[in-house]
């Protein structure tokens, strides 16, 4: 895998993004790396046509666990149905119907790899396109292992990449834990200004090790956060499982509308994790 | 406000002058140089004309309604400033232009025009976009929606329906604004850094024809239409924000699925209906297809109604591409909960003949009493129709067509008559000119609210489905006599003639022809050079001799009239004799009315009528009232009426 190293070139972009958006100041420099980890460990290149792959991921059913959209009012019921969820033209495909379902209207998929394949520390990235439209939301995040135990958010969640359907040049990457969770999490947002989400792959990752997560996407460092940054407890020394869904609604991104289009569909082309 | 205007009207007058050069050269130069490669340069306005851009007023338009503005202005130096005059303004009706340049761009690799706006006051600029040319405005694009301007500079985008087109636009931006409707207030808005845009943020083309509906239709081999005006295309901004454009329709690749059906032009979405069948039209932009569609049934050779000839001031038309059609609330009711299935309206529209399809028929009612004016059918002799069933016809099959006047009030009456299937032809008009006379017990027309066509038999069964109709209207038949009536031959003198109206003689003195106020007219008609009293709409009505004017007619034996109808109504004439007091009532006043039952149409005829046999009348000294019926009501010409010996 390549390192993007953010040359001088890049980096004179990044002082001009900051006279348009000063919401992303920016404390690289030079020899600031977007990743260093490049021993890959595991990957899904979802290249088998049909569901997941049952030895990586499990699925979430359902409405959440308190029946309540997943503790953030999301209106989706999430089915593993083939519909909702499948593997082809070398993808995965993640779909959002509009549909009456279990008193659901919107139907869609989660995926987790909890319980068969978590790990602590190392460079987690996912190469995808990602729906559009007011309400959707799409998601590419780790949830701490223990979270059976000491439950949500002491067990840290790291969003390496949430979307807001109605911003397609935005994307947002976020740290939760004791102190800095829901609407006090502690993240960045990051602007592409002359491209999009939903028209072109893009990847999106997180450089993970003692002390830092490092969120980039494609070539772009956009935020480090430490300790230093976080008010309380850090979690994040311990193993987490990957999750990927696509919402609709919910606190973070509100309803769809009449303009919004359905169905939707998430495209993965891979997910990879190095060390 | 410091504003630097330029003399635009010379420059209008000088482009008026050079028009003619101007066009030719352009030719010269897309013909000799199409793959040329145009400046790909995307700037329009920044803080000055760009290299080769015009300022074209539209015809009417307010000449000056731009100018260059130095002191308002988002960026820079200047920005543009628009004008919209108050209504009224003599030196123009609206505010637009285009600003196309003198050599074609190349505009490919752009995505949106775009720039920055603001007004004196938060309201719209109605047309806004690019692509006017003045040669063939091939790529026209504009706002689908009047673009919303604030008192505060916004950014603005207006995308690009397919770049690739673009490679020689020589249309840069154009704008259309009138006054206020309401007030009719003029405004002024600022329009700066205009320039073809490659954002990279517009995306989720949605073109749609129809807004995305899929239209059916029915047509005729030869009809055609355009569905240029029917696209529209949505586009998702960066902002997340949904902008639909309105493309000209060579932006779309144009699609029939059954060309040898209804043919369409590739380029320009127009399209001619070839033979019977059916096909539907779809289109494409830049490989995305439309959502929406026109499906046509192409159902034969069209075969008009015979086209109406009668004078529009003797029609009241309810259904008529040959009139002005009186309003109507509805060409099919649905009365779906009264156990109607009648499908289909004024569905078909071929060369500019509108037809009424039925299909499905068993009731249908044209109705004209809820949010119109019922329609007055009094002074109407006849209703006329044009049908064409559209099946073949069986004995027994009927058209039962029923008349309701004062639908939905207290005084609602209906009458109806019967065309029968011999009176029907399959696949070919029928004109029928039905009297209103004959819709039995429609005795009031002129509240007329429903016309109901009803093809149940008398076992409530549906007799015939399907039926194209046309030219309903109402119509006074107005037939008039061309000849006059003989003329009278008694000697004045001799024989003690009193006449009423008569050119032969030299008329007594009256109190009105017309009087009683039974809804009746009169006019003085001349034919052949005769004069003849016409009664309209005549039911009855009084002719009086009062005071001097009371008739001694002891000295005549017989009063004769002729007259001339277009209809065979019941005619009677009542004598009034007021007595020896000469005034009406005081106990003295006899009456007699004769009935001639009906009367001869269409020719004059002479009533000489004995006095003798108004049997009633005590004496003929005090004649002071002459009333003439004419049951039900109708037309009735009046001459030489006059008392003789």
């Amino acid at each position: 895998m390549n390192q993007f190293k953010i040359n001088k070139r890049v980096f004179k972009y990044f002082i001009l993004s900051i006279s348009f958006f000063t919401l992303f100041s920016c404390s690289n420099d030079d020899t600031q790396t977007v990743t260093n980890l490049n021993q890959l460990i595991i990957q899904d290149e979802f290249n088998v046509d049909g569901a997941p792959d049952s030895t990586l991921w499990n699925y979430d059913i359902g409405k959440g666990p308190g029946n309540d959209g997943w503790g953030n009012q999301e209106l989706q019921y999430y089915t593993d149905r083939p519909e909702n969820i499948i593997v082809e033209d070398g993808m995965l495909k993640i779909t959002a119907i509009q549909e009456s379902f279990e008193g659901s209207a919107y139907t869609s998929s989660r995926i987790t790899t909890k319980g068969k394949y978590e790990q602590k520390y190392g460079r987690f990235e996912a190469r995808m396109q990602l729906p559009w439209g007011q309400g959707m939301w799409p998601a590419f995040w780790l949830l701490g292992s223990n979270i059976d135990e000491v439950s949500w958010p002491n067990c840290g969640e790291i969003d390496i990449m949430e979307n807001r359907g109605q911003e397609p040049t935005i994307i947002s990457g976020a740290l939760h834990g004791p102190g800095h969770s829901g609407s006090n999490f502690i993240g960045k947002n990051y602007d592409l200004v002359t491209d999009r989400v939903d028209t072109s792959f893009h990847i999106y990752g997180i450089e993970w090790g003692e002390g830092y997560v490092n969120f980039y996407i494609d070539d772009v460092l956009y935020n480090q956060i430490t300790p230093a940054d976080v008010p309380g407890e850090w979690v994040f020394d311990q193993p987490f499982y990957i999750i990927m869904n696509v919402a609709v609604g919910g606190n973070f991104v509100g309803s769809p509308n009449a303009d919004t289009v359905f169905p939707q569909t998430m495209l993965i082309d891979y997910v990879r994790v190095y060390q | 406000m410091k504003t630097r205007k330029f003399s635009y009207y010379k420059i209008v007058l000088l482009i008026a002058i050079a028009m003619t050069t101007f066009l030719s050269c352009e030719r010269e130069l897309s013909d000799d140089a199409t793959l040329a490669g145009f400046s790909t340069n995307g700037e329009i306005y920044i803080d000055g004309f760009t290299a080769g851009l015009n300022y074209y007023p539209f015809a009417g338009s307010y000449l000056e309604a731009f100018s260059v503005d130095t002191d308002t202005k988002y960026a820079g130096t200047s920005s543009m400033r628009f004008d919209v005059p108050n209504v009224g303004d003599p030196n123009g009706a609206y505010s637009g232009a285009t600003f196309p340049v003198d050599s074609p761009r190349d505009l490919s690799g752009y995505d949106a025009l775009t720039f920055w706006a603001k007004g004196t006051e938060g309201r719209t600029i109605n047309e806004i976009g690019f692509g006017i040319d003045f040669i063939e405005d091939k790529y026209k694009n504009q706002l689908q929606e009047p673009l919303q301007i604030t008192t505060n500079w916004r950014k603005y985008t207006i995308p690009i329906p397919d770049a690739a087109k673009l490679t020689a636009e020589s249309g840069m931006f154009w704008y259309a604004e009138g006054p206020d409707i309401e007030d009719g207030s003029g405004w002024s808005f600022w329009i700066d850094e205009l320039q073809f845009e490659k954002l990279g943020t517009v995306a989720q083309s949605r073109p749609a024809i129809y807004n995305g509906e899929d239209v059916i239709l029915q047509s005729f081999v030869g009809a055609g239409g355009d569905l240029g005006d029917s696209v529209s295309q949505t586009f998702n901004l960066g902002s997340g924000e949904d902008v639909t454009v309105r493309p000209a329709p060579s932006y779309f690749k144009w699609t029939s699925s059954n060309p040898g059906v209804v043919s369409i032009d590739e380029n320009s979405g127009a399209f001619s209906a070839l033979s019977v069948g059916q096909a539907v039209l779809t289109a494409s932009i830049a490989g995305v297809e439309a959502l929406g569609s026109l499906g046509i049934t192409v159902l034969g050779e069209y075969n008009p109604a015979p086209i109406p000839t009668r004078d529009p001031s003797t029609v009241i038309s309810v259904f008529s591409d040959a009139y002005t059609n009186v309003p109507v609330d509805y060409y099919n009711g649905y009365f779906n909960s009264d156990g109607q299935t009648t499908q289909g309206q004024n569905d078909i529209f071929i060369n500019g003949d509108n037809v009424i399809s039925y299909t499905e028929l068993n009731f249908v009612g044209i109705g004209t009493f809820l949010n119109v004016a019922p329609i007055n059918a009094s002074g109407m002799t006849h209703l006329h129709l044009d049908i064409n069933v559209q099946e073949a016809i069986d004995a027994g099959d009927l058209l039962t067509l029923q008349l309701l006047n004062g639908v939905q009030t207290s005084n609602e009456i209906s009458g109806s008559i019967i065309i029968n299937d011999a009176q029907l032809l399959s696949n070919e008009w029928v004109s029928l000119d039905i009297p209103l006379s004959s819709f039995g017990g429609l005795t009031e027309r002129d509240a007329i609210g429903l016309l109901f066509f009803i093809s149940n038999n008398s076992a409530n069964i549906p007799t015939i489905s399907n039926i194209f109709v046309d030219n309903i209207y109402y119509y006074d038949e107005a037939i008039t006599p061309t000849d006059a009536p003989e003329a009278p031959t008694e000697d004045e003198t001799a024989n003690n003639v009193i006449s009423v109206y008569s050119d032969a003689y030299t008329d007594i003195g009256n109190d009105g022809l017309n009087n009683f106020n039974s809804g009746s007219i009169l006019s003085i008609e001349t034919i052949a050079s005769n004069d003849v009293l016409k009664y309209t709409n005549l039911n009855f009505t009084g002719l009086e001799f009062l005071g001097a004017n009371i008739i001694d007619a002891s000295a005549t034996t017989t009063l004769h009239l002729d007259i001339w109808s277009p209809d065979a109504n019941e005619f009677k004439i009542k004598i009034v004799d007021f007595g020896p007091d000469g005034m009406f009532d005081g106990g003295d006043d006899t009456e007699y009315e004769i009935n001639f039952g009906p009367t001869v149409t269409g020719e004059w005829v002479a009533y000489d009528i004995p006095l003798s046999d108004f049997i009633g009348l005590a004496s003929t000294e005090h004649l002071a009232q002459i009333i003439f019926v004419n049951d039900p009501a109708g037309t009735l010409f009046v001459d030489n009426l006059y008392f003789y010996n």
